[in-house]
C-alpha cells in the first residue's frame, strides 16, 4: 500500500555532506573548478517619483571578459527589479527563485508585491546558506508604501538607502554619487566637476574611499581635513546620519537628472574599475510604470579601421628571404583517332 | 448491492470493477453549484453560480473563478476547500515548470499535472479523492482550450461542458446552441442563457461569476458591472 503523500517543508540551509570529500581532493592536489564572477558596478538611487537602477554589462572569468553584454538587472516583479553582483549563476538563480515565489504570493494575496517581501525572501535564503551563495544585490522598486531601495550582502544582511552601489566598481560609482547627490545638480555643476576631476586623477579605489566624505567646500585642503575625520565617517552610524542629511535633496531630483547621474556613476565604474566595462543598462521604476532601458549608453563601441577589409601594400612586412619553386606541368600529347560519337 | 461492502475503502476495487469512493466523489460534484464553460473560435469563457449560504455573507470577498497562470483560469463544482488545495498545487507546478524549462506552461501540461495530483489521491492510503471537478480554460500557442478534470483524475477536452446540479439540462441546452465559429461575446451570451435555464431565483450580477480569455491571452474575471452589461444584452 502506498504511503500517504505529505508535503514536508524542505529542510533548507547549507548541506555539509560533501565538505570532507572536497578537503580530501584539495589535499591530493585537485583544484576546485573556477566560477564566473560578474566583477561589476551596480547602482541604485531613489528620486522624486521612484527608483532608478543601473548596471554595467561585463561578466568576467578571472582576467578574461566572458560576456561583453550581459544583463545584470533582473526581473523580480512588474514593479520590482534587482541588480546582481558576485557569482553570475548565484545572482541569476536566487533572483529567479524569489521572482517565482513572489508570483505565487501575488496569486494567493491578489495584490501587488512589496519590495520588503522580496527583500525578506532574499535575505533569509542567503543567510541560510551562510554566505556560500555569493550574491550581492541592489534591490529597488515601487509599491503601495512608496519607492524603496535596499542592498543585500552575500551573508544575508541588508541596508536601506536612498542611493547605493555594489560590486567591484562600487567605490568609483559611490564617489560620483556622494559628490553629485549632495547639493542637487543644477547649482553646483562646476564644484562637482572639479571634485570629480580630482577624484579621477587619484585613479585608485582606496583614495576614492578616503575622499568619500561630505565635502562642504571645494579645494584639496578640505580633502586633507576629511582624511583625518575618516575614522568617524567610516563608522556605520555616522554614515547613516550623513545619508539622512542628503534625504532632503533626494525627492527633488528629476527623472532625467537621475538617469544621467546613474549613467555617470556606472561610467565611472566602467572606466576606473577593471572588473566593469562595456555598456550601461538603466531601469526606471515609478508607480504603475517600469522602463527597462537596455544598453542605454554604449560608451565602448568596437572600432574597425575599414569596413571593406584591410589592404597591405608591399613593404609593410619585411621580407627576409625569397625562394621560388616553379611548378612544372607534365603533359603527354598522344596521337589518336578522332572522338567517336 | 454487494458493491456497498466495498464502498468504505478507496483503494479496494468492487467486484463490478468500480472504485465506489470515486463514484461517491462524483455525486458530491453533482450536488455542487452549476458551472459551465464554452470554447469559442477566439477565446474561452467559464461561468458559475455563486449562491451564498446567507445574505449576510460578504459576496465581494468570495471569488470562485481563480487564476492559475496569466493565461489559464479555472472554475469548479463541488467542495470549495478541495478546489483551493488543487489550485494552490497547480500554481506551484506552473511556476516549477517555468523555472525548469523557461517556457510558460502549455494548457495541456498543466491539466495533466493537475489530473495527476487528483489521481494520486485515489491510489494512496489514508486520503480521500477530491470532491471537485474542475473546468480549466486557457489560451496558448495551440489556441483556446477547455478541459474538464474529474475526481478520478481523468480529463477531457470539451467544446462546451457543464457540471454540477443542473448538468443534464445545461448540456442539452449547450448541444443545441453551440456552433463551431462562435465569437467570444456570443459565447458569453450563450453561457448566461444556459445558467439562467436552471437558475433558482433571480439571476443577477451578484450571484454569478464569469471569467474569460481572448486573443490577448490574459485571463480575467469580469466585474459585477460588466456582468450586468452582458445580462442586460441577453434579456
Amino acid at each position: 500500500m502506498a504511503k500517504a503523500r505529505v508535503d514536508l517543508p524542505p529542510k533548507g540551509g547549507f548541506s555539509f555532506d560533501l565538505c570532507r570529500r572536497n578537503e580530501m581532493l584539495t589535499k591530493k592536489g585537485i583544484q576546485l573548478p573556477g566560477f564566473r564572477k560578474t566583477g561589476t558596478t551596480i547602482v541604485g538611487l531613489i528620486f522624486e517619483d521612484g527608483v532608478i537602477l543601473g548596471a554595467d554589462t561585463r561578466a568576467t572569468e578571472g582576467p578574461i571578459v566572458a560576456d561583453k553584454n550581459c544583463e545584470k538587472i533582473h526581473y523580480m516583479a512588474p514593479n520590482i527589479y534587482c541588480c546582481g553582483a558576485g557569482t553570475a549563476a548565484d545572482t541569476e538563480a536566487v533572483t529567479d527563485m524569489v521572482s517565482s515565489q513572489l508570483q505565487l504570493h501575488r496569486y494567493a494575496t491578489r495584490r501587488e508585491s512589496r519590495v520588503i517581501t522580496a527583500l525578506t525572501l532574499l535575505k533569509s535564503h542567503l543567510f541560510s546558506y551562510q554566505g556560500h551563495v555569493s550574491a550581492a544585490l541592489v534591490l529597488g522598486g515601487v509599491d503601495v508604501t512608496g519607492p524603496h531601495l535596499h542592498t543585500v550582502y552575500p551573508h544575508g544582511s541588508t541596508d536601506t538607502l536612498p542611493f547605493a552601489t555594489m560590486g567591484s566598481g562600487s567605490l568609483a560609482a559611490m564617489a560620483v554619487f556622494e559628490s553629485k547627490y549632495k547639493e542637487g545638480l543644477t547649482n553646483c555643476r562646476d564644484k562637482c566637476r572639479r571634485l570629480e576631476a580630482e577624484l579621477q586623477l587619484a585613479g585608485n579605489c582606496t583614495s576614492a574611499a578616503v575622499r568619500r566624505s561630505p565635502v562642504a567646500e571645494e579645494g584639496s585642503r578640505e580633502m586633507v581635513v576629511s582624511r583625518r575625520k575618516r575614522r568617524e565617517i567610516a563608522s556605520c552610524s555616522s554614515r547613516l546620519h550623513l545619508l539622512r542629511e542628503f534625504g532632503e535633496w533626494i525627492r527633488e531630483l528629476a527623472r532625467e537628472d537621475g538617469i544621467q547621474l546613474v549613467g555617470e556613476a556606472i561610467c565611472s565604474g566602467i572606466f576606473n574599475d577593471l572588473g566593469s566595462g562595456s555598456n550601461v543598462d538603466v531601469c526606471v521604476i515609478t508607480k504603475g510604470k517600469t522602463d527597462y532601458l537596455r544598453n542605454h549608453q554604449l560608451p565602448n563601441p568596437r572600432t574597425y579601421i575599414s569596413s571593406r577589409g584591410y589592404s597591405f601594400d608591399r613593404g609593410y612586412t619585411e621580407v627576409l628571404s625569397t625562394k621560388i619553386t616553379p611548378l612544372k606541368l607534365k603533359a603527354e600529347v598522344v596521337e589518336n583517332d578522332a572522338m567517336e560519337e | 448491492m454487494s458493491d456497498s461492502q466495498y464502498s468504505f475503502s478507496l483503494t479496494t476495487f468492487s467486484p463490478s470493477g468500480k472504485l465506489v469512493q470515486i463514484e461517491h466523489a462524483l455525486m458530491a460534484v453533482g450536488s455542487g453549484q452549476t458551472s459551465l464553460g464554452i470554447k469559442a473560435a477566439n477565446g474561452v469563457v467559464i461561468a458559475t453560480e455563486k449562491k451564498l449560504p446567507s445574505i449576510l455573507v460578504d459576496e465581494a470577498s468570495i471569488q470562485k473563478i481563480q487564476l492559475m497562470t496569466p493565461n489559464i483560469g479555472v472554475v469548479y463544482s463541488g467542495m470549495g476547500p478541495d478546489s483551493r488545495v488543487l489550485v494552490r498545487k497547480s500554481r506551484k507546478q506552473a511556476q516549477q515548470y517555468y523555472r525548469l524549462y523557461k517556457e510558460t506552461i502549455p494548457v495541456t501540461q498543466l491539466v495533466r499535472e493537475t489530473a495527476t495530483v487528483m489521481q494520486e489521491f485515489t491510489q494512496s492510503g489514508g486520503v480521500r479523492p477530491f470532491g471537485v471537478s474542475l473546468l480549466i480554460a486557457g489560451f496558448d500557442d495551440s489556441g483556446p482550450q477547455l478541459y474538464q478534470v474529474d475526481p478520478s483524475g481523468s480529463y477531457f477536452s470539451w467544446k462546451a461542458s457543464a457540471m454540477g446540479k443542473n448538468v443534464s439540462n445545461a448540456k442539452t441546452f449547450l448541444e443545441k446552441r453551440y456552433t463551431e465559429d462562435m465569437e467570444l461575446d456570443d459565447a458569453v451570451h450563450t453561457a448566461l442563457l444556459t445558467l439562467k435555464e436552471g437558475f433558482e431565483g433571480q439571476i443577477s450580477s451578484k450571484n454569478i461569476e464569469i471569467g474569460l480569455i481572448g486573443t490577448n491571452r490574459k485571463f480575467r474575471v469580469l466585474s459585477p458591472a460588466e456582468i450586468a452589461d452582458y445580462l442586460a444584452e441577453v434579456e
